[in-house]
Order: structure tokens, then sequence, then C-alpha cells
């Protein structure tokens, strides 16, 4: 399963999955490519690359040790195997920014996660709504810096 | 009224400006209204088939922000190295009208590099997913920092980028398979990092 062919230096790799706070992984892989065996307690996955079933990224094993894990939408792709009762959208896990200049956890729900499991396991798809968020703060700032071609009279 | 175009070298030179505070108070307010079920509008992506490429319309919308969609024409051979084509078209609040036109391929990178797979960008995932999971549940708000060791079954070149790959951090070195980056400020509460990004089937490095 964890096939040196695909990783090349499989030593070196474990060696590193072993010594890591955190791995993350942006694969598209259907095959794990880390095995459960070579995590050490308290690592911190975030996946990003798996987006649709079929595609597994990290060892099923990692992803039960992990107890509840979390994720960017619920109605998102979530790992093989995990039920909605089994995951926490992030959302829930940060307060209102508005509030202050850095974002805040909600301290007690973070906890909860963190004490569910021997690892941590943040899964992302990455959502619509963060690029309507990214284009709207980039093209705000654009204009202010004067920055762009514009294309005058384009609606006359 | 006119339109806005921004190229992805305007785009690259604006983000060169954005305050990573900044990205992650946005980013919190995204997924907060997501979670809270209200204040946005995201159907579900359309795809259309092409001859060379299946292409995603992804519409979307935040209230008090904005309504867009986006554009991204996936390739269908596994070897096209051309990159992922991306534009994104924001729509004026008021007037309904289009207000600009947004190259958005560095954007999707920088939002999620799930479909990147230069260093740079899984570099800045890494910090960015999502602020390390909120550092990592911990309610600790120190910023984090890594040693990183980047694993690799082989990158994904554009072809604009055939030649010798040159990393981007000057203190890392680049074997077959494994990827050192060790961060210029050195601190006590330093993380070693592993990311993963393997693609069947393209060039090896």
């Amino acid at each position: 399963m964890f096939d040196s062919s695909i990783l090349g230096e499989t030593e070196s790799v474990k060696s590193a999955v072993e010594h890591a706070d955190v791995i993350c992984t942006a694969t598209p892989a259907t095959a794990p490519l880390i095995s459960s065996e070579w995590v050490s307690p308290g690592t911190h996955f975030n996946l990003v690359g798996s987006y649709k079933p079929g595609m597994i990224e990290v060892d099923e094993r990692v992803i039960r040790r992990a107890g509840t894990i979390v994720v960017d939408s619920a109605e998102a792709c979530p790992p093989e195997g995990v039920h909605a009762d089994q995951m926490v959208e992030i959302g829930t896990l940060v307060e209102d920014p508005d509030c202050g200049s850095t974002v805040a956890p909600v301290s007690t729900l973070c906890e909860q996660v963190r004490l569910s499991g021997d690892v941590t396991v943040f899964k992302s798809v990455g959502i619509g709504l963060q690029d309507v968020a990214i284009t709207h703060l980039v093209v705000s700032r654009a204009e202010e810096m004067k920055i762009g071609t514009v294309v005058e009279s384009y609606h006359n | 009224m006119s339109l806005l175009v921004l190229s992805a070298q305007d785009v690259n030179t604006v983000i060169s400006t954005l305050r990573p505070n900044e990205l992650e108070r946005l980013m919190a307010s995204v997924f907060r209204s997501l979670s809270s079920r209200s204040g946005h509008a995201s159907p579900h992506r359309t795809s259309i088939h092409m001859p060379q490429h299946t292409a995603l319309f992804m519409p979307s919308r935040l209230d008090r922000i904005g309504t867009a969609i986006k554009v991204v024409s996936v390739p269908t051979s596994p070897v096209d190295m051309r990159g992922l084509p991306a534009s994104t078209v924001l729509l004026d609040e008021e007037t309904g009208r289009a207000r600009a036109i947004v190259n958005a391929s560095t954007l999707t990178a920088l939002r999620n590099a799930a479909g990147e797979y230069h260093p740079e960008p899984l570099q800045h995932t890494a910090r960015q997913c999502w602020i390390l999971c909120i550092h990592r549940l911990c309610p600790s708000n120190t910023p984090p920092t890594f040693e990183a060791t980047y694993v690799f079954g082989c990158i994904r070149r554009r072809k604009t980028d055939r030649g010798a790959y040159t990393p981007p951090y000057p203190r890392i070195s680049l074997s077959q398979a494994v990827y050192h980056h060790q961060p210029d400020s050195e601190r006590s509460s330093r993380q070693p990092l592993v990311c993963t990004s393997p693609i069947p089937s393209l060039d090896h490095v």
C-alpha cells in the first residue's frame, strides 16, 4: 500500500512523518500515502487534496484516531467513512472577527475536538464563498491602488 | 460605468500588499457565515465538457460583500501542463453590472492549494489551513512557524516553467522526493511540517 515507487524515498518520508507536528497533504491520490503507524500522537493533519469520493489522502486509521474531525463545509466531501456526527465546521470554532484584530478561537469547542482523539484533522475542499470574499477584497484594493486595466464605458 | 480587468500580474501585485491578518479575519467571517446557514448563497457548480477541458462554473454570494462566478477549465488530459485557467466575474451590488473580471489562478491557490502543486502556494496553504486549524485547536495566539519537509511524488510544472526547478526560498534544498524548508526566523516553538503532493503520471523531478 505504501509503495516506495510512488513516494520515492520512503524511509526518509517515514522518518519525516514520525517527527512531524503538522502534516499537510495536497494529493488527489486514491490510495493512502502515509501509514497511521508512522504518525506520532499529537500530530495535526491538514488535508486539502481530495475533492471527490474515491480519493484517499491518509490511512483511514488516522481519521479514526482523530475522533471528531474539523471540516470547512459539512456538505462538501468528507473523508471516506466519516459521518455527520464526527465532523465539526471550522466556522463554529472561531469568534466573530469583527470583535478583534486577530482571529480568536472558541476555546471550549476547540478543546473538545482536540481531546476527542490522539491526532487532529482538518479536511478542506475549499468553498466558493472564499472566492467571492477574496475577489472582492482584491478588486477593492486594486481600485484604491489604481491597478489594472479599466474598460471605460463598458456598460454604455 | 466602467469594467475593471485584473491580469494575473495585477492580482499578484495586489496580493503582495495584503496582510496575513486581513486574510485571516476575512476567512473567519466567511467560515462563520457558512456555518450560520445564513447570509450567503452557494448553488452547486455546473460543469460543461469541452474537447480539452471540463469547464466548471461556480456561482456564490455573500451578503454585504458581493456576488461572483468563477470559471475554471480543468484539463481532461493528465499530461496537459498548461495549468488551470480561471477567471472570476464580480458583480456590482447596486447596479448588478459586471464590476470586474479577475484572473483567478493565483486567488485559487491563495484560497486552497488543492489544484496547485507548486511549493510556494503549498507553503502558503500550509500556513493558512486554516490558520493551522486555529493553531491546532489550541487557544494560544502565537503564530506558528515551521521547519517543513515537502514530499513530492513529482512536481507538476507549468508549461512556461520547464527549466530546472529553483526553490523559492534560499534555505530550501530539493532532493529527488523530499524537500526541506527551514524558516529564516528560528524560534523555540518550531513545528516540523510535512506536505505531500504527488501527482500520478506527471513528470518526475
